[in-house]
């Protein structure tokens, strides 16, 4: 059994620590000991593999939902540069 | 300058000298880039007609007040918060639970990325994958990026918790980074992983819920 807690495999940490910082390492967060727990797990372990390229693909497609249609310009935008050019030119004076 | 400065994107001093002096290329070119995310983003609080009165309104602001802006944040994270202050005063308003003050206690931040019952490998025990998980991710593209999948993120993201759904908006959708997201929504860079982490992790199960058949 290893529901000790106390790993003692190949593969350093079990799938559900490695599963937690997969964030971690996208953004390349982890610490110097972690990074080699979560590098060397990684190398045996399919399922984490996985995993982390599902993760990717997730914020792949999550980024691929941004509604592109919104304005790029605000309905007001002659009123707001207005607005600047007459502050911009009260300060010159 | 002082070191509060030092983090300070090198561009935004040369934007503010534009604003300040009513450059309309530099104004232009700034309300472009940032205008359609600050919008998004506030769609999160209120419906869409009420979230470009609010950008607009903020664009105003950013107008009025750009002579006061110390550097202290980036020039977009300061505009991101203008907007922030006055969408949560008019989600308030109408009765909209809105989420900031919770930041930090997001419900389900104990919560595993992975069903512990789906982690228990036949030799090594609890968890442990007991076999690769299905490979949705390579399913081809008609089936991942048609409509149906769209929605159903779309379904997901409104699914997450408030504070999830900021952070996987802002670093995932609007690709902020995670110092400016930090800054944006003035959470610990901690803090910001871990909802980040819970929010694709939620994500990414509803995904293989969905595909897995």
């Amino acid at each position: 059994m290893t529901d000790d807690g106390f790993i003692q495999n190949d593969l350093r940490i079990r799938c559900s620590d490695a599963i937690e910082l997969v964030t971690d390492y996208l953004d390349d967060a982890l610490n110097d000991a972690d990074l080699d727990d979560f590098q060397t797990h990684l190398g045996l372990c399919e399922g984490c593999q996985v995993f982390l390229d599902q993760v990717r693909k997730t914020v792949r497609l999550v980024s691929d939902t941004a509604d592109t249609t919104v304005d790029v310009m605000p309905a007001n935008f002659d009123e707001l540069l207005s607005a600047l050019q007459e502050k911009g030119a009260a300060e010159e004076i | 300058m002082t070191e509060e400065r030092a983090h300070t994107d090198d561009g935004d001093a040369a934007v503010v000298a534009g604003l300040r002096r009513g450059d309309a290329d530099v104004f232009r070119a700034l309300v472009a880039e940032l205008n359609p995310s600050l919008v998004r983003m506030a769609r999160l609080y209120v419906p869409n007609a009420q979230a470009e009165e609010v950008v607009q309104e903020t664009w105003l602001a950013v107008v009025r007040s750009i002579d006061g802006f110390e550097g202290r944040a980036r020039l977009k994270t300061w505009i991101f918060r203008i907007m922030l202050n006055k969408v949560r005063t008019l989600a308030a308003r109408e009765q909209r639970i809105v989420p900031f003050s919770s930041v930090g206690r997001a419900t389900g931040d104990d919560t595993p990325s992975v069903d512990p019952d789906c982690l228990n490998h036949v030799d090594l025990g609890r968890g442990y994958w007991p076999e690769a998980p299905f490979r949705w991710d390579e399913l081809p593209a008609n089936q991942l990026e048609g409509t149906e999948v769209r929605l159903r993120i779309d379904a997901g993201l409104q699914a997450l918790p408030d504070s999830q759904r900021e952070v996987v908006s802002l670093r995932d959708v609007e690709g902020w980074s995670s110092e400016e997201v930090c800054e944006a929504l003035g959470i610990s860079s901690v803090n910001q992983r871990v909802l980040l982490h819970r929010g694709r992790a939620a994500l990414r199960g509803m995904l293989e819920e969905y595909l897995h058949d």
